[in-house]
This record gives C-alpha cells, sequence and structure tokens, in this order.
C-alpha cells in the first residue's frame, strides 16, 4: 500500500493505461490511507462516495478503449477555495463554511476532462491569508515530516497530503509564495505558472494582481503534466492569456548543460538559516556539475517590491473582504481580521504607487531574466516553524514567521514570473529545505526543464515522511 | 496618511469615515505596523515611476511582454 500511494502520476498512469493498475484499486488504496493520516488535517472535506464513482468511470471507459491522457484515474484533491459544483467550498473561513458552489471552477472542469478522480478539499490557511495552516475554524494541518510543526500555507493541506500519500497531486493557489511554502516546507514540489497561464475562474480571491493557481505533486514530471491539463486560455477569465500551451513534458528531455542559471544574492543570501544555507550551497554544486553556468545576479529593488507587493495585497484583499469586516468581524480568526483591517486604511493613491512600481519592476524582472534560463534561491530561509510560533530567528535576530517565509517567494508573485520549488535535501531536525526556481514569463518548459534535471540529479523526491500517529489531536492550537 | 505618521485619531476618523466599527485599543495595536507600511510606501515615490502607469492591467502586459 505505501508504495501505490507515493509513486508519481507517471507512473501510475502507465499502468492505468494498460489495465495493470486499476483506478478503483488506486483511489481505494489513497482514501484508506487518507483515513489513517486523518491526524494530519490535511482534509476539510473528502468526497468518498464521488471519489468511487468516478473511478468506476474512469475503469470502465479505460476498458472501452477511451483512455484521456494522463490524468485519468488519477485521484486529486484541491485547495477548499477552489469551487466545486455541489460539493461546500469553505475557504477554511466560519464565514463560508456552508457554501455550496452551483458551478465547477474553471481548473476542476479541465481536470474533469482529463478524467482526474476528485477525492475532496484540502485545509488552507483562512481565506489564504498566511502561511501557516494554524485554522483557528477547523484546527491546524500538521507538516508530516514532523507534526508538531506547520506545513506552510496558504496551501497547506495540498501539501501535507501530497508528502503523506493522500493523493500525488493537489491543486493550490499561490498569492505571496503559498504553492511553495508548503511545497518546500513538506518536501514536495509546488509550481506557480506565469500570471494568466492558468484560470482563475470559479477560485476565491485574495488578491487579483497577485493571485495564481497551480500544482503540488511530488515529482516535477508530474507538475509539467498537471500544468498541461490546467492551463490555456479561459474566454470567462480576463487575467488569462491568448498565448498556445507548449508540450511541458517534452520539454523536460530538453538538455539544459550550457544554460546560464542566476543565482539571487544580495538579501537573498543574508538572511538564511545555517541549514538552509547548506543545503543550497550543495544545490549549486550540483546544479554546476549538471554543465548549468551559475552566476550571481540581483534581483530589481526587493525592499520596494515587498513594500509594493503588501500594499497590493492588503488593499485588495481588504476590498473583497470590506463587506464581512464590517458586518461579521468576528468570525475571522484574528491574523486574518488584523490584516485584513490593515487593508482598509490604504489609500488609493498608495495603492496606485505600489501598482506603477510593479509596472517599474516587471520591465527591470524580464531584463534580469532574459540571459537566464532560470534563478535559483532558496524558497525560505528556515525550515517548518512550530505550529503556533509566532516569532523566529534569523541571521541571529528574531522575525515574525510570516515576514520569514515569504520574504524570498512574495516578490516573485508581483512580478507575474513563473517559479517552482523542488526537495533540496533536509535541514534541522530533519525537516525539509526547498529549492526555488524562477523563470522567464511564459517559458514554464524551460524552468521545468531546469527543475527536472535539478531533480533527478538527486534523491531528495525519493524520501517518505513516517506515518503520522494515529492519535493527532485536530483541535485548535493558539 | 504621508508624509508624516499616523495618529490613533487620524486612524479612528478614517474608520468612522468607512463604517468600519474597531475598538480603539486594536487601533493602537495596529498604529505601528501601518506607520511602518506608509513609511514604506513613501520611499517608493522616489522610485522613478512617475511617467508608469500603474500595472493592473495584466492581459496587455503579458501579452505585450510574451512578444
Amino acid at each position: 500500500m505505501t508504495d501505490l500511494v507515493y509513486r508519481s502520476v507517471a507512473e501510475l498512469s502507465g499502468e492505468i493505461r494498460t489495465g495493470a493498475l486499476s483506478p478503483v484499486t488506486l483511489v481505494e488504496t489513497v482514501l484508506a490511507r487518507v483515513e489513517r493520516c486523518r491526524g494530519l488535517n490535511a482534509f476539510i472535506t473528502v468526497t468518498a462516495d464521488a471519489a468511487r464513482a468516478q473511478a468506476r468511470d474512469a475503469e470502465r471507459e479505460i476498458a472501452r478503449g477511451q483512455y484521456r491522457g494522463p490524468l485519468h484515474g488519477i485521484p486529486v484533491s484541491l485547495k477548499d477555495l477552489i469551487d466545486t459544483r455541489g460539493v461546500r467550498c469553505t475557504c477554511g473561513s466560519r464565514i463560508l463554511a456552508d457554501r455550496v458552489p452551483s458551478a465547477d471552477a474553471a481548473v476542476v472542469e479541465r481536470l474533469r476532462d482529463a478524467g482526474a478522480v476528485l477525492l475532496g478539499k484540502n485545509a488552507l490557511h483562512e481565506f489564504a491569508f498566511g502561511i501557516t495552516t494554524n485554522n483557528p475554524h477547523f484546527g491546524p494541518t500538521r507538516n508530516p515530516w514532523g507534526v508538531d510543526r506547520i506545513p506552510g500555507g496558504s496551501s497547506g493541506g495540498s501539501g501535507a497530503a501530497v508528502a503523506a500519500g493522500l493523493g500525488p497531486v493537489s491543486l493550490g493557489t499561490d498569492t505571496g509564495g503559498s504553492i511553495r511554502i508548503p511545497a518546500a516546507l513538506c518536501g514536495v514540489v509546488g509550481l506557480k505558472p506565469t500570471f494568466g497561464r492558468v484560470s482563475r475562474r470559479g477560485v476565491f480571491p485574495l488578491s487579483w494582481t497577485l493571485d495564481h493557481v497551480g500544482p503540488l505533486t511530488r515529482t516535477v514530471e508530474d507538475a509539467a503534466l498537471v500544468l498541461q491539463a490546467i492551463a490555456g486560455p479561459d474566454p470567462r477569465d480576463p487575467s488569462t492569456l491568448g498565448q498556445s500551451v507548449p508540450d511541458f513534458r517534452a520539454g523536460l528531455r530538453t538538455s539544459v548543460a550550457g544554460a546560464r542559471v542566476g543565482v539571487l544574492a544580495d538579501e537573498y543570501h543574508q538572511e538564511m538559516a545555517d541549514d538552509v544555507r547548506s543545503q543550497f550551497r550543495a544545490a549549486l554544486e550540483i546544479l554546476s556539475g549538471l554543465g548549468l553556468r551559475l552566476e550571481d545576479v540581483r534581483f530589481p529593488r526587493p525592499a520596494e517590491a515587498r513594500a509594493a507587493a503588501q500594499a497590493v495585497i492588503l488593499a485588495e484583499a481588504s476590498s473583497v473582504h470590506e463587506g464581512w469586516v464590517r458586518e461579521r468581524p468576528g468570525d475571522y480568526g484574528p491574523d486574518t481580521l488584523d490584516l485584513l483591517r490593515q487593508g482598509l486604511f490604504l489609500t488609493a493613491t498608495q495603492y496606485l504607487r505600489a501598482q506603477k512600481v510593479r509596472a517599474l519592476l516587471l520591465g527591470e524582472a524580464d531584463g534580469l531574466l532574459r540571459p537566464y534560463a532560470a534563478l535559483v534561491a532558496p524558497t525560505t530561509p528556515v525550515v517548518a516553524s512550530a505550529i503556533g510560533q509566532k516569532m523566529v530567528a534569523l541571521a541571529g535576530r528574531e522575525v515574525e514567521v510570516r515576514g520569514a517565509m515569504t520574504r524570498l517567494v512574495r516578490l516573485i508573485n508581483f512580478v507575474g514570473l513563473p517559479a517552482i520549488s523542488v526537495p533540496c535535501g533536509f535541514g534541522a531536525d530533519g525537516l525539509p529545505v526547498g529549492l526555488q526556481f524562477i523563470g522567464r514569463a511564459l517559458d514554464e518548459a524551460t524552468l521545468l526543464a531546469v527543475a527536472h534535471a535539478y531533480e533527478q540529479a538527486t534523491p531528495w523526491h525519493t524520501r517518505r515522511p513516517p506515518d503520522p500517529p494515529e492519535n493527532l489531536s485536530r483541535g485548535r492550537v493558539d | 496618511m504621508a508624509p508624516g505618521m499616523a495618529t490613533v485619531e487620524d486612524l479612528e476618523r478614517i474608520a468612522a469615515l468607512t463604517g468600519i466599527r474597531i475598538a480603539r485599543s486594536e487601533l493602537e495595536r495596529l498604529l505601528p505596523f501601518l506607520n511602518a507600511l506608509y513609511a514604506d510606501l513613501e520611499r517608493l515615490g522616489a522610485l522613478p515611476i512617475a511617467g508608469l502607469e500603474p500595472a493592473f492591467t495584466p492581459r496587455r502586459w503579458e501579452e505585450s511582454r510574451a512578444r
């Protein structure tokens, strides 16, 4: 059983296509694993009966010769702010605890078209506005690598689920690192595509400027397969692009030897825990060994980018939530309410100044990336902190956990570039470390090729966390 | 708010204008965060952005950068 739940989509699909593996067997095995690992609190809703029915449909279709592709019969879960027709979508909140959407999100339509089996809805930080997934309404999600640790967030349930073998794929969202942070802290792969590559129709917004949808998987190849299924224009989402979608899986075979990779220096290097620094340096040696040409580069104006991004996310999130903040403030968790209230005190001119800075940085970031296949940096400067921990030591001073975790990822959302986090070894207490590659706009193919080359040269994606204890509390932790 | 530092009284006036009910003690707690953010945003004015349009039209800028 353990072996089956840890196989990749690429491996599973090969067996499903030939009939060597039944989607029904696979889904039953994964559902049993979900039940066994309930204490991780990775799911808010499990749609077991619907998943079984979809698996039976997949099995019948494949037996009739109607194989749809590599996601056919594959169990997939969704962050619980992605709309699912007839299945509640809570956004991890009390405010929407009983909301049942009448339509699927665009990405769910595409997964269904690809034949994926929807397992359920993953836990998240309340309304995706935070990075701990210590949810005051549904309890904390636990990191499979250390059950007293956060899985990261906001897509923390997605990261924990994929790491623990509760399905090989989850879709998350990333507004300030919310796919890449849990991927890094849980030792899995997390891909944030270029802004506009994937439709956000039917995904509850946090910030229209910064929100992205993307997969968490256990391998880069699986991320490519999922991106293939969900990418492309959506006439009903005006933020999607008209660009054609390349064959991402085929692109993985492209040789990257000789390509230039920019190593983000300056602030990126200055504040990093020793265990992360050690793994990062080892990763750079591996990249050199692959024939990549590493050069130090500087991301344009990182401090200004962070400040402007903070203003944009606060103002836009407060706009989304304005009515509820007025009428139902007591229904929010304290950290989410604090942030939403801060956004209400920003002026229109401050918001527009931040958006002008974004216009400036878009051009500068594109210019920086132009000669490089990718940039590389750690995903987070520290490993997973304890559940309930507010501050973390970094470079000799105490900083807020949220600020530390978003430090190296948020500014990439601000310029809309694609980025991926891949496992990069283990730091203190045996907790995973993530390596972030950042690509050129709309060039996920090259980004994936570089990440895949690194992954295949390392053993980290093959490591598995221990089975969690069966008596874990799902209660609130303050 | 900027330039200069906001006060709790400033925040109370904004809250009243926008219909937000929030205790003074909560405003006192939020004030240092907001003043730090206001200072950061004030500094952004020194960047060469005067002639730029805000970048909240993602479709246009993304497609132009792909060309």
